[in-house]
């Protein structure tokens, strides 16, 4: 039989196991060492990592005892001198606090490595709190006392290797909460709040008082969770009114779900170094268990993913890819133009965009109007010198060029943003307006086809960042469509009652497929996209069609939600803008998000 | 498919989400007009937006007079603006 490499001429790889990717939405949960005692309820606070943690206490008689793990197996060390469950604890396998022991006492014991001692107690007695921090400077953040004088606490105390210290309240008393981070800068999310639910809640600690962060998703408490980082860290499962296997990652400003413990479970023991590093020991996932999962980016043996690669699995005894997958995209609101118009210019990304020109309602006067976005809201900054409508546009918000145009002439005007002001530079050799842009950014772009003197035309200008210079012509003259890619490697498509599609590969023009529908007169384009990954929407008579080009055809995807032509449409095939636009003349613009992941799929041979 | 009809303007931002785009059909029509699908996520959306519900008739005409209107100014322009755009045309409404 002839082998692969016969047939086509170069070898497959094979590999025992898919390749992973580096980011922490590739990470995954795998089974770790079972703790010898099963047990919920362990201290709670940064207690270690994957590779080096520490468990104890817990909600099994003596309740007292201390196991350590190595990043394979928990073993047995000496026993707290107190057993007790339900407060917290942190550090390492080698220097770690076990603090509180019921509502009415404040024992503290310190381990260093081998034995436990106790040391000086804290000033308020309770439990369900957690700790961050080492043995010579730890946090330790709220928890609750019982009776009707007690409940849940907002107070806090510091530790400095001697003595506690009660510093700033959080904002909202809570017990069975998470976190992660050190004495000086910490984060506390969720927990267990009154009337005695879960809830969302996330403060910031900067070393002397907390302010209120961005919620979890999941309000939840008994989670694991624990990390040096306040930046960085992950709390896992919990509770939230039923047992979860959900894991949220915070990244210093927001809340992302991320991958699900295999076992929901509440109440286990916590750890972690950043978001790719999360341990969950014990708990109760119905029973009290003794399973560990760690859950672990790419470890220094993995291999990793690359794009496009074809291999052979043979654990799975598959052929299979590495391959880009898409989600699906959808238009969502975003903020409202200041002044409504079509046929502006665009430049930039979806998060910092920038219009300038068009024509306002009614057709006169023109506008040189300018504003930029912030993936929220627009704001206006300086005119361009001269206004004018149906213009072009290419580059970044800071760096943004502008040329051609009408207002109401043809103009071969050609202008530079340069975060501060519009400069003029050299003009286009052809006056013309309704062109299409090609250019990512400011100093390499193409003008395309467009209205000159007679009509719709099929010159096409290179701009090399200081003067235009005639190119190929385009195969179809015309006007009102849309371009993506650079000055070597562009594209466009649609254009009045057109649905033709034509390739740039820098020398010449080549008719390639249509778009699927061909009401497209002032389509809008992803003009950070490329020649073989570009998105075209939207466009006159009424439509909404969104369509994705993927180097050789065009897909459709979700709708705009309002029809539109003469769009400005700004950014990449997974995240870009649809800009003002008419009819009527409109201030609205939409966010577009295509989601997408790197898979390793089986290839089948249908 | 059966829609429900209402007004309601776009104050921008989290007007409607992506979430919500991939759980219920939203149309946009000239006059503040939004078009969803008649279900608990098309009801829950008219909810948030404080919605005015119209008929389909009623929704009809508002959009068909925002055209007419958009077409007057279409036929106040000049010839040589009247080339550089299509004429607004009535259209039906789903």
């Amino acid at each position: 039989m002839a082998s692969y490499k016969t047939i086509k001429g170069f070898a497959v790889q094979t590999l025992p196991t898919d390749p992973v990717g580096t980011g922490i939405a590739d990470a995954t949960w795998s089974s770790g060492g079972n703790l010898n005692t099963a047990r919920e309820r362990l201290g709670a606070g940064a207690v270690g990592n994957t590779g080096s943690a520490i468990a104890m206490g817990g909600s099994v008689s003596p309740n007292a005892q201390t196991e350590l793990y190595n990043g394979t197996a928990w073993s047995e060390v000496n026993d707290l001198n107190t057993g007790r469950g339900e407060v917290a604890g942190t550090g390492t396998t080698t220097a770690a606090l076990m603090i509180g022991q019921n509502p009415s006492t404040a024992l503290v014991e310190n381990f260093n490595g081998t034995s436990w001692s106790e040391i000086a107690e804290f000033n308020t007695a309770r439990v369900n709190q957690f700790g961050v921090g080492s043995t010579t400077a730890a946090l330790l953040v709220a928890g609750e006392r019982p009776g009707p004088a007690g409940g849940f606490q907002a107070l806090v105390e510091s530790w400095n290797g001697s003595s506690w210290t009660e510093v700033g309240d959080l904002n909202t008393s809570r017990a069975k909460l998470m976190g992660g981070g050190t004495l000086t800068a910490a984060v506390m999310a969720g927990g267990q709040g009154p009337p005695n639910s879960a809830v969302a809640n996330n403060e910031s600690w900067n070393g002397s008082s907390w302010s209120e962060v961005a919620d979890l998703n999941t309000a939840r408490m008994e989670a694991a969770s624990g990390s040096p980082s306040y930046t960085d860290f992950n709390v896992a499962g919990g509770n939230t009114g039923s047992v979860t296997s959900n894991q949220e990652n915070w990244n210093g400003s927001a809340w992302t779900e991320i991958a699900n413990l295999a076992t929901a479970r509440r109440s286990s023991s916590g750890g972690g170094a950043g978001g790719t590093n999360q341990l969950v020991a014990g708990g109760n996932d119905g029973s009290v268990t003794a399973a560990t999962e760690e859950f672990a980016g790419a470890g220094a043996t993995s291999t990793l993913k690359n794009l496009g690669q074809v291999y052979y699995n043979s654990g799975a005894n598959a052929f299979k890819v590495t391959r880009t997958v898409l989600g699906t995209g959808s238009w969502a609101s975003g903020g409202n133009l200041n002044t409504k118009r079509m046929g502006a210019g665009g430049a930039g990304i979806q998060t910092a965009g920038a219009i300038f020109g068009g024509d306002a309602d009614g057709g006169s006067p023109r506008y040189g109007l300018h504003e930029q976005y912030n993936g929220s809201a627009w704001s206006e900054l300086t005119d361009l010198n001269q206004g004018k409508a149906y213009t072009g546009g290419a580059g970044t918000q800071t760096s943004a060029l502008n040329f051609g145009g009408y207002a109401p002439q043809r103009w071969a005007l050609t202008e530079l943003w340069n975060g501060s002001s519009w400069t003029e530079l050299n003009d286009m050799n052809t006056a013309r307006f309704g062109h299409a842009s090609v250019g990512q950014v400011s100093t390499a772009a193409l003008a395309v086809g467009g209205s000159a003197s007679p009509g719709p035309n099929a010159i096409v200008e290179s701009w090399n960042g200081t003067s235009w210079t005639e190119v190929g012509d385009i195969n179809s003259a015309r006007a009102y469509f849309g371009g993506s890619g650079t000055p070597s490697a562009g594209l466009v498509f649609g254009g009045p009652s057109s649905a033709l599609t034509e390739l740039w590969n820098g020398t010449g023009w080549t008719e390639v497929n249509d778009m699927n529908s061909n009401a497209r007169y002032g389509v809008g384009g992803s003009r950070q996209g490329t020649s073989t990954d570009a998105l075209g929407f939207g466009g006159n008579p009424g439509n909404v069609n969104t369509e994705i080009w993927n180097g050789s055809s065009w897909t459709e995807l979700n709708n705009l939600s309002t029809p539109r032509g003469n769009i400005t449409g700004i950014g990449t095939t997974s995240l870009a803008l649809a800009v003002g636009g008419e009819p009527p003349y409109l201030t609205a613009t939409e966010e577009w998000t295509l989601p997408s992941s790197v898979l390793n799929q089986t290839i089948t041979v249908g | 498919m059966a829609y429900k009809y209402c007004t309601a303007t776009n104050w921008g931002k989290n007007f409607f989400t992506h979430e919500e785009r991939k759980q219920f059909y939203l149309a946009g029509h000239p006059g503040n007009v939004w078009i969803v699908d008649d279900n608990i996520f098309g009801d829950q959306w008219i909810g948030k937006v404080s919605g005015l519900a119209k008929t389909k008739s009623e929704a009809q005409a508002i959009v068909t007079g925002e055209i007419e209107t958009a077409q007057e100014a279409f036929d106040a322009l000049s010839e040589a603006e009247q080339a550089l755009r299509n004429r607004p045309a009535v259209y039906n409404l789903p």
